[in-house]
């Protein structure tokens, strides 16, 4: 563990509270598995810096470190970054709400994962390699035409929009 | 003294503070690790959380701050269905005069005793 620096930061009442800002590296499990990568902590002035009980994420930026993990972890893993998910989709001139209803995800999932704001799972990652593969989309999309047709109005989706883009025949 | 707020004031009082981006994160390790190792960033579970907030589930409060003197403590047990968020998670608001934060969110650890109210 290294300690970084020492701040202060305004409480509700404008009073300076001071914290002292640490580094360590640690191993996590993100999504289940293993990752090892350095986070970094703010420790409330008073508090044993070694009792990770009293860490907290940075206040000034309480993201750093679910960024730098969910990077690190689609490298480690070789995941699809948000980027790449939709580019891909918008390749394929999809909406959300169509390749959410192809890939048989909610569509809140996958807006999720296109903003960053959630790392795809192993399941989900399958699914949205199929966005990269349109021949192999295709197919699945052939094998369950029947059932995306019934699924697509409860996804405020068009059928034969979707299918027409896809350029499959409409039945 | 005053009276201690029903928890429904509370819980509008959150729900407002949240509106009005006034809510801020003040989480701990234990509480990111959790959502780490889901894939989940804090923002958005906040979110999840303040919208579930007003169904029934069970709380506990107000307490004193251990050293954020100048929060009030409430706690509650958030039975989550979501696809994200499973079962019964614990959550922490510190509220003060003018601002409210999260401190804790992860799976509930005990089993619920007489120190919780459901609402």
């Amino acid at each position: 563990m290294k300690i970084i620096d020492h701040v202060t930061a305004a409480d509700a009442m404008g009073n300076n509270l001071a914290y002292t800002v640490i580094e360590l590296t640690e191993t996590d499990q993100i999504g289940g598995d293993p990752l090892k990568n350095t986070h970094r902590y703010w420790v409330p002035a008073g508090s044993d810096i070694h009792d990770s009980e009293t860490y907290l994420e940075p206040l000034d930026a309480a993201n750093t470190n679910f960024t730098s993990d969910y990077q690190l972890y689609r490298e480690t893993y070789g995941f699809l970054f948000p980027a790449e998910i939709k580019a891909a989709r918008e390749q394929l001139g999809l909406t959300l709400r169509e390749a959410a209803l192809i890939l048989a995800m909610s569509f809140a999932t996958l807006s999720n994962i296109e903003n960053s704001l959630l790392l795809q799972s192993f399941d989900q990652e399958i699914k949205l390699r199929l966005l990269t593969q349109p021949n192999d989309l295709r197919n699945l999309i052939r094998q369950h035409r029947s059932l995306i047709r019934s699924r697509a109005p409860k996804n405020d989706v068009n059928a034969d929009k979707l299918f027409s883009k896809l350029n499959l025949a409409i039945d | 003294m005053n009276p201690d707020p029903p928890i429904t004031k509370i819980i509008q009082r959150i729900e407002h503070d949240y509106a009005q981006q006034h809510l801020s994160l003040y989480l701990h390790k234990k509480s990111t690790d959790f959502l780490r190792s889901r894939g989940l960033r804090a923002r958005t579970v906040l979110r999840l959380t303040v919208r579930q907030l007003p169904n029934s589930h069970d709380y506990r409060g107000p307490s004193l701050h251990h050293w954020l003197t100048e929060f009030t403590v409430y706690e509650f047990i958030e039975n989550i269905l979501d696809g994200d968020l499973n079962g019964d998670m614990y959550v922490k608001f510190d509220l003060s005069h003018t601002t409210s934060q999260l401190e804790s969110i992860h799976p509930r650890e005990k089993p619920l005793n007489n120190t919780w109210t459901r609402y």
